[in-house]
């Protein structure tokens, strides 16, 4: 994956380009609308929205490598080859996916530089953040089954992983204590969104993560990554059954 | 041994394969042929479990495809639909170590099939060349490399002249050759009908998804040691079809308004029979011609036949 990362560095370049314009306009438009607030104020704030950002930038990476990396592969046929070798395709995809999240995590610090160096806040990365990523990691690679799934079933879903992204774009900016109760554990109960949530709390505030905030982010996490790799399995043995798996 | 035991699939109300039964010894290179539509890809997709069969089952060397699926994949090898196998921003070297990782194969073991491959496949100057860069035919070779790193018993080649030039189908044709050995089974199927019959040395046709033919590649001296003439006559009616069907072992069909009777003899001098039976029931003729037979004129008098008729009744299958 290195290898084709390298092969396509341009494409990779303008990506990170492209993610960085995307919040540097975000960011004036928070600056400009914020009036005479101060400036500890504007800095935390904007701090939480680059936690939020680079959060997304993962999740939104993570999820589209997998309806647009097998969508790929069964274009070129190697996602046959792929079922030709003894591991199953589950356990294929799974490395894949860790793989592709270890990069993008160090696709990720660049462009955390960039945008703290753009913006002048200082953001420190603590324990506390990294656990709460890990197990958010787990919730993400299970919701990138489930989309696999769908890929594999209904073959092109760019444009429904580009929906889902632009979504999450937006849970990924609201501050989620000025909405009510009722709606916010709506939106809990989705990948990502509370491990965003405790990730900005973290940095911002300094907060330790309680004992039930990570109890509830590894349920939630965990019950993702079951729902995802059992649609998966099910979408591919469904594709078997009806000889799909070379249509794209 | 590759076993087929009762293998169908029907995707809805369409039977693709319908009770395939066959067996396929080691050293056998087999030309599975038949028309578009027959069933040959979905036979080979379950033989290589990426199709499921709705009934029967599959075993390569003893080892059953439903009972033994991870054991089964580990003699199997594939190329499917020519050069869509790889991944083109990769060089073979690299496309070939990452098959072979995903096999399971050392590192030490990979250099050393590697080495031997490009040497085989003449692939050498190429080893750092993206296969986007390279050639069509190369692209097969690749293909063909990385379905063979983890050195299967079994190798399916689908289509592996498509869009090859004649130079490439003849290099491709030498290494098919290099690479078949007493303990391996190579299954090609192809449009070029040449290609299967200059390389293979057992031929199966199916069609509809029913095995019609199966025989050693000799089978063809044979084929041509019976005597065919077409004759071209006026448009028959069925009834007087009926009696030629009765009295002479031919295959008629009605083509551009005119009905073409051909027929299979022992000696060039029987045809004199059926001419004159035709000439006593005043049937105007308008061609007579003697055929030579190759592996192209049996496939297609087979696939003529429906559910390959002409084909039971002349090849006693």
């Amino acid at each position: 994956m290195l290898i084709l990362k390298k092969r396509y560095i341009l494409s990779f370049i303008t990506d990170i380009v492209v993610y960085y314009i995307l919040f540097m306009g975000l960011y004036f438009f928070i600056v400009n609308n914020m009036g005479k607030m101060p400036k500890e104020e504007i800095d935390k704030i904007v701090s939480m929205q680059i936690v939020g950002y680079m959060s997304w930038f993962f999740f939104s990476f993570t999820i589209s490598f997998m309806s647009n990396g097998i969508y790929n592969e069964l274009v070129e046929g190697t996602f046959e080859q792929l079922c030709l070798t003894y591991n199953s395709i589950t356990k294929i995809y799974f490395i894949k996916l860790l793989v592709y999240s270890l990069i993008n995590t160090l696709i990720i610090f660049p462009l955390w530089l960039l945008l703290v160096l753009s913006t002048g806040v200082s953001l420190m990365i603590n324990k506390d953040l990294i656990i709460v990523f890990l197990i958010m990691l787990i919730g993400t690679i299970g919701f990138s089954y489930l989309l696999g799934g769908i890929t594999i079933r209904y073959k092109r879903t760019g444009q429904l992983a580009f929906i889902i992204s632009i979504f999450f774009l937006g849970t990924s900016i609201i501050d989620f204590s000025n909405i009510p109760e009722g709606l916010r554990n709506v939106f809990y109960a989705l990948p990502f969104t509370k491990g965003t949530d405790l990730m900005k709390s973290t940095i911002i505030n300094g907060n330790c993560v309680v004992l039930k905030d990570i109890v509830f982010l590894s349920i939630n996490s965990s019950v993702y990554l079951i729902i995802g790799i059992i649609i998966f399995r099910l979408a591919f043995s469904k594709a078997t059954s009806e000889g799909t798996t070379s249509r794209f | 041994m590759l076993k087929y035991t009762e293998v169908s699939k029907a995707f809805g109300e369409l039977v693709a394969v319908n009770k395939l039964n066959l067996n396929v010894e080691a050293g056998t290179i087999l030309g599975f042929l038949g028309p578009n539509g027959a069933g040959k890809t979905t036979t080979i997709k379950m033989s290589c479990g990426l199709v499921k069969p709705t009934y029967g089952d599959i075993e390569a060397f003893g080892i059953s495809i439903s009972k033994s699926r991870k054991k089964y994949i580990k003699n199997i090898g594939a190329v499917l639909e020519g050069n869509r196998n790889i991944y083109w921003r990769l060089t073979p070297i690299e496309n070939m170590e990452y098959f072979a990782g995903l096999r399971g194969i050392s590192r030490k073991k990979i250099r050393e099939k590697m080495d031997e491959y490009l040497e085989i496949f003449n692939l050498k100057e190429k080893r750092n060349v993206e296969c986007g860069k390279l050639s069509r035919g190369m692209q097969q070779k690749v293909a063909i490399c990385c379905a063979m790193i983890h050195e299967p018993r079994i190798l399916f080649l689908d289509e592996p002249t498509l869009g090859l030039d004649v130079e490439s189908v003849d290099s491709m044709e030498n290494i098919i050759k290099k690479i078949i050995s007493k303990d391996r089974i190579i299954i090609i199927t192809s449009h070029d009908l040449k290609f299967v019959s200059d390389l293979c040395n057992r031929i199966t046709i199916i069609h509809k998804g029913v095995l019609v033919l199966d025989k050693d590649i000799s089978f063809l001296e044979s084929y041509s040691d019976n005597i065919t003439y077409i004759i071209e006559t006026q448009v028959l009616q069925q009834e007087i079809k009926n009696d030629i069907h009765k009295n002479f072992p031919v295959y008629i069909e009605d083509n551009n308004n005119k009905t073409q009777i051909r027929i299979t003899l022992k000696e060039d001098n029987e045809i004199l029979e059926i001419l004159n039976y035709l000439k006593e029931i005043s049937i105007k003729l308008f061609n007579i011609r003697k055929v030579n037979f190759e592996l192209k004129d049996v496939f297609m008098d087979i696939i003529k036949g429906d559910n390959g008729e002409y084909a039971r009744s002349n090849f006693d299958i």
